[in-house]
């Protein structure tokens, strides 16, 4: 494995701690904000030794700041794909940044909470997480960062539009706010349509685990702020924070009546789940996502309990392809692949 | 990613449709999304100033706001020549954009100007950046701190339709532009 990548794997992510705000509901908040160089063209109209020319000039830039003096650089076209897998089953890498490799890579933080993605749509895509339901602390934990950014490198800028994107979706602040969101309570009442088509007309977007056109599974959703421009940080903040709050308390109020209404049948599918994550031997992706979602749902309402080796959302995440093979050092194939995904699991859940 | 309808341009518009609790999603680009007489169009729907959209406010508040539309537009190329508008920094075309909906580089901003302000105030609803920026702008001894400041009190003032302020902030600004622009004149 690559040295600088072998240095942050095993590591506990922070943000994958128990408790967070609203945890039950709530895996993660992201705070992003896209930043270009004003004198490059952007990522996709760019050459190889431009992508080259700003990968080191972000690199020398932000290493020589203090905020990122234990970071770690990792260029895409130093890791193999398993590790460019690993990266992005960790969030730390978008979908799209390891598809095309070259010239692009990741400045992350130890905490593996905080990172800076280079040459993805823009030049820089700095991001920050939180556990929970955290868009205040997610957002200066960003800001952070990009003061670090002010002060060594000089953005593309303009007084009226603001921060210069590749898309106009991000030009203006360049801030993103996202949340990762269970919502199994809305799903099973069958509330959820309403709730996301209310979204999308108080403006945000709903989407899958990994963002742009990745699918919903294990009643997951990210869900994200697409204005930003004509509003301040502070105000998109909030906004986000009062439509997603009204999200967390419809779920919150769900998932109780579900309770009220047939809580044998929710224990059963809970605890069913349960036995299987416990027992099976053969453990698809999908299926991984499903059953934990109902275990996760049973231990919100107080009908199991969480394991006490590790949080379900380190499992999430830890139950996903590369994170296994690269926790038995090699690539899986087919059947191999949800062997081992058991396994994994029937260690975790084999005591709760 | 590409649209899921015509294969050919990147997706903008995320379709969530549920069936029995299953949420199906799309991606679609916006012309196709457009024929599927979807009513949501944020970025590449027809250039029509008498409407700003669902959520566009730009038009809300009468000829104040039109001031600061008129304001941000100032040195509007004619609509005949828009289509061949060409970036003389990247050479990126405004066809190019539309159809990616893309810039090519920073500089494209000033290039393309007219038509990407229509855009970016249909998408988020008003076209005037009021969030952070960077810290040589804000510390340096130019004016850019306290006319932003100064569009945001403008802003408010016609939000809460206090029109006589607004005249007010709006002459500040005025005389803020002309003192940036070196006594250049803004009509």
């Amino acid at each position: 494995m690559n040295p600088a990548l072998e240095h942050l794997v095993n590591r506990p992510a922070t943000w994958l701690e128990r408790g967070g705000p609203s945890g039950r509901i709530v895996v993660s908040t992201r705070a992003r904000l896209a930043r270009n160089l004003g004198e490059f063209p952007f990522p996709h109209h760019a050459s190889g030794a431009v992508l080259s020319t700003v990968w080191g000039q972000v690199e020398r830039g932000l290493m020589a700041h203090e905020t990122f003096a234990q970071a770690v650089p990792l260029r895409l076209e130093d890791l193999d794909p398993l590790e460019r897998r690993y990266l992005q089953e960790c969030h730390l890498v978008s979908p799209q940044l390891i598809q095309q490799a070259a010239g692009r890579g990741v400045v992350v933080l130890p905490d593996l909470s905080r990172g800076v993605m280079v040459n993805e749509e823009d030049h820089l895509r700095l991001s920050a997480l939180t556990g929970g339901f955290n868009p205040r602390a997610a957002l200066q934990n960003v800001l952070a960062l990009d003061d670090a950014l002010d002060r060594t490198l000089t953005c593309a800028f303009q007084e009226d539009l603001g921060y210069l994107c590749a898309s106009p979706a991000n030009t203006g602040t360049g801030l993103r706010l996202s949340v990762l969101v269970h919502l199994p309570g809305l799903v099973l009442a069958d509330e959820i349509g309403k709730i996301l088509n209310a979204l999308r007309q108080l403006r945000f977007t709903v989407q899958g685990l990994y963002g742009s056109g990745s699918t919903v599974r294990g009643a997951l959703f990210q869900i994200s702020s697409m204005v930003a421009l004509g509003k301040d940080e502070d105000e998109i903040a909030g906004d986000f924070e009062y439509h997603l709050g009204k999200v967390i308390l419809h779920e919150d109020t769900a998932r109780r009546q579900l309770l009220d209404r047939d809580s044998l049948g929710i224990e059963d599918n809970c605890r069913r789940s349960l036995a299987v994550l416990s027992h099976a031997r053969l453990m698809t992706s999908q299926e991984a996502f499903d059953r934990l979602s109902q275990v996760m749902l049973g231990a919100s309402l107080g009908l199991v309990e969480e394991p006490v080796s590790q949080s379900f959302y380190q499992t999430l995440i830890g139950q996903q392809t590369a994170h296994l093979e690269v926790g038995v050092g090699r690539s899986l194939a087919g059947q191999e692949k949800s062997a081992v995904r058991a396994d994994y699991l029937r260690r975790v859940f084999s005591g709760a | 990613m590409k649209c899921e309808d015509c294969g050919r341009r990147d997706s903008l518009i995320h379709l969530s449709e549920i069936t029995d609790g299953e949420v199906q999603s799309t991606w679609l680009c916006p012309s196709c999304a457009a024929t599927r007489q979807m009513t949501f169009l944020p970025e590449d729907a027809p250039t029509d100033d008498s409407r700003v959209g669902d959520f566009g406010r730009a038009d809300d508040a009468g000829s104040l706001a039109a001031f600061l539309n008129h304001d941000l537009a100032l040195g509007m190329a004619p609509a005949e020549t828009e289509e061949n508008l060409v970036c003389g920094s990247c050479g990126y075309t405004l066809q190019q954009y539309r159809s990616a909906n893309r810039l090519g580089c920073p500089r494209c901003y000033r290039a393309f100007g007219p038509v990407l302000r229509t855009h970016l105030a249909r998408y988020h609803g008003r076209c005037l950046h009021l969030g952070r920026m960077p810290g040589n702008l804000t510390g340096g001894p130019n004016t850019l701190a306290e006319l932003t400041r100064c569009r945001i009190d403008l802003e408010r003032a016609i939000k809460s339709e206090d029109f006589e302020n607004a005249a007010l902030v709006r002459d500040r600004i005025r005389q803020l532009e002309a003192e940036r622009d070196g006594g250049g004149a803004v009509s």
